[in-house]
């Protein structure tokens, strides 16, 4: 169901962690401007938003446990921090024997995929040219491909 | 209460159960009686926007919360339901299914015959191979060198161009859903649809139903917002197997329906992508036509398949530059779909959350992760033996594997390994089982529920286990009973209004 919340923006604070976890999961994050990154934390937003607020307050907990974990460990703010030294980090606490933490570490990362790979535009950079004339917006090369070699086996079982 | 209103029958969702009931019960209509479907979702316009992977997701499913997020579950929402945005596969279960349910009264050869005619009713047919796109012809051949035979889905599609995001909805309506087929019958002969309706409890021939303001862009609901209370001679529950047994925990049938919620199935699914070494066309064209089927060895079925990029990027697991790399080469993979086939296990069961929402409690027992792995290992050696370069398979350990891991496939992804990866589910089945009693199921073998032979279920919650097929077909047949049943009783249907 659709839980509309009208609260004040959730990811403002949490910005120097989650900027740089998200850079980290999706490196394409490296190369945003400003309006990339709107447009990212927008849909991260948006999903939160539909979330309960327990589940919203424990998201940010958890961004915030990471920030203080790599000051803890490293002792440089998780911003500071190499792209993989961010990843292992996330990738040890995935690995810790204690279940829900690997959950966490799995919902932040469907939501940094989300605003990231989430955008219209970065549909260009994975070059996915959709169009709903399907075959008929294709160049000669894919029409050629349409049509397959025969496949002696690719009929002969019926479902 | 802002309106209230009668209706003979009252159905209660519009996708495979909900649709095919609302066509079957058109003679009813015609004669007079008053049928209304409620639909929680909107009456969706095919419309290019599917294009925006988030924007279509969002508009399209409902995500009912699994437990311990074991598995990313989806269902369809909206006019035809899950049935809009499949790519229409009409699979017709073995008989063998059927006969291991062992549901009193359920005949194999009444279902056969239902299964042709719907089959037929929605246009299924066999795709030309020179309709095929290159994600097929890989498939075939890799199969077929890796010494796996494979077969062919019948697809319900008319006038598909091939725009390939069946999953999002398709742009040009080709897909031949419940929202194309059946609904456009029963309107015509008088089968009133409401959307936006969330019916919030049924009882004693009452549904509370609120409904809602449409969103922007949604076209306005045909009842005023606000809560209405609807009595009805019958009501036919289709609101799938996460929300058919959700409404009635929610109305508080709980204690005289023990095995309510119980014996849910999903279908756990991972996907495969293989990196080819130039672009091939998976991303136009029909996506899922062929299968490898292994559902009665093995418990798994393998098919070629397409999901955008956002969708790949999520079902694929891993993160970084390697799970980048996967990305940019999106013209060039080759992707598969891995199904296992999960039996009802008592455990196994819809709740409800504090807030009433549904709760699905689930776990990946050992046959479901060796299925899932055992799957993974034959689409890696199939999408080898088809040329592939790269495979990305979501059980890898140190993923991905590349050509030199070929005679080391079974290493790389262990059967008992701790890791799987990301599993998602879209077709919930079982919940509110047919069976012989209140002590063992939900319904009998006609859809009534035990005890109020005024409320029937006519979805996939009716099944007492995982089909080892899509079950959109299995489920109009069962729902073409359902309404076989109510109009059969069409008498008491005047009393129970009167």
């Amino acid at each position: 169901m659709l839980v509309l919340r009208m609260t004040a923006p959730i990811l403002p604070p949490l910005r120097p962690v989650l900027r740089p976890l998200v850079a980290a999961i999706a490196p394409l994050a490296d190369e945003f401007a400003a309006a990339d990154w709107a447009a990212a934390e927008q849909l991260i937003e948006d999903a939160l938003g539909e979330q309960p607020a327990a589940e919203v307050a424990r998201f940010a907990r958890f961004v915030r446990v990471i920030g203080w974990l790599a000051i803890i460990t490293t002792g440089r703010s998780v911003g500071h921090l190499p792209p993989a030294r961010r990843r292992r980090l996330l990738e040890r606490l995935a690995g810790l024997p204690v279940p829900p933490v690997g959950r966490r570490v799995e919902r932040l990362r469907r939501l940094a995929l989300l605003g990231v790979w989430g955008r219209v535009s970065a549909r260009t950079v994975a070059d996915w040219r959709p169009d709903p004339r399907g075959w008929a917006a294709r160049g000669p090369g894919d029409q050629v491909r349409r049509t397959p070699r025969p496949t002696p086996t690719a009929l002969t079982l019926v479902k | 209460m802002s309106g209230r209103f009668r209706y003979d029958v009252v159905i209660v969702g519009a996708g495979a159960g909900g649709g095919t009931v609302a066509a079957a019960l058109a003679p009813l209509a015609r004669a007079g009686r008053r049928v209304l479907l409620l639909e929680r979702g909107t009456r969706h316009a095919p419309e290019a926007a599917v294009f925006d992977e988030v924007r279509a997701t969002h508009a399209s499913y409902d995500h009912p919360r699994v437990d311990d997020d074991v598995v990313r579950l989806a269902t369809g929402r909206g006019v035809g339901g899950s049935t809009r945005v499949s790519s229409g596969v009409i699979a017709a279960p073995g008989g063998r299914s059927v006969a291991a349910w062992n549901v009193p009264g359920l005949d194999a050869g009444d279902l056969e015959g239902r299964l042709v005619r719907l089959a037929e009713t929605c246009g299924a047919h066999f795709l030309p191979p020179d309709a095929l796109n290159e994600n097929h012809r890989l498939f075939a051949d890799g199969a077929a060198r890796a010494g796996f035979a494979t077969g062919a889905y019948r697809v319900a599609v008319r006038g598909c161009r091939g725009a390939a995001v069946c999953g999002l909805g398709c742009p040009n309506d080709a897909v031949q859903g419940t929202h194309r087929v059946q609904l456009p019958v029963a309107e015509a002969a008088g089968v009133e649809v409401i959307t936006g309706a969330d019916v919030l409890a049924v009882r004693d021939r009452r549904l509370e139903v609120r409904v809602h303001a449409p969103r922007p862009g949604e076209p306005d609901a045909p009842w005023a917002p606000g809560t209405h209370l609807v009595e009805a001679g019958c009501v036919v529950l289709a609101a799938g197997a996460i929300g058919t047994p959700a409404l009635l925990l929610r109305s508080g049938l709980g204690r005289a329906l023990p095995r309510l919620g119980h014996g849910i199935t999903l279908h756990p699914t991972q996907w495969i992508a293989a990196e080819h070494p130039r672009p091939i066309t998976t991303d136009v064209g029909h996506p899922t036509s062929l299968v490898l089927d292994r559902s009665e060895t093995d418990g798994w079925w393998l098919e070629p398949a397409f999901a955008p990029p956002l969708a790949t990027a999520l079902h694929l697991g891993g993160m970084g530059p390697r799970h980048e790399a996967m990305l940019r080469a999106f013209p060039r993979l080759q992707m598969l779909r891995a199904v296992a086939i999960d039996r009802a296990a008592d455990g196994h069961r819809v709740t409800l959350d504090a807030d009433g929402e549904p709760l699905v409690q689930y776990r990946l027992t050992p046959a479901v992760r060796r299925a899932l792995v055992q799957a993974q290992r034959s689409a890696t050696r199939l999408a080898f033996a088809a040329g592939a370069v790269r495979v990305h398979a979501p059980a890898a350990i140190e993923a991905p594997l590349e050509r030199r891991d070929i005679d080391h496939i079974d290493a790389r992804l262990p059967i008992d390994g701790e890791r799987l990866g990301p599993v998602t589910a879209v077709h919930a089945m079982g919940g509110a089982a047919m069976g012989r009693d209140a002590a063992t199921s939900v319904t009998d073998a006609w859809g009534r529920v035990h005890g109020m032979p005024w409320l029937r279920i006519a979805d996939a919650s009716l099944c007492p286990d995982a089909l080892g097929v899509p079950p959109a077909l299995m489920v109009m047949a069962l729902a073409d009973r359902v309404a076989e049943g109510v109009q059969a009783d069409g008498g008491a249907l005047a009393e129970g209004v009167a």
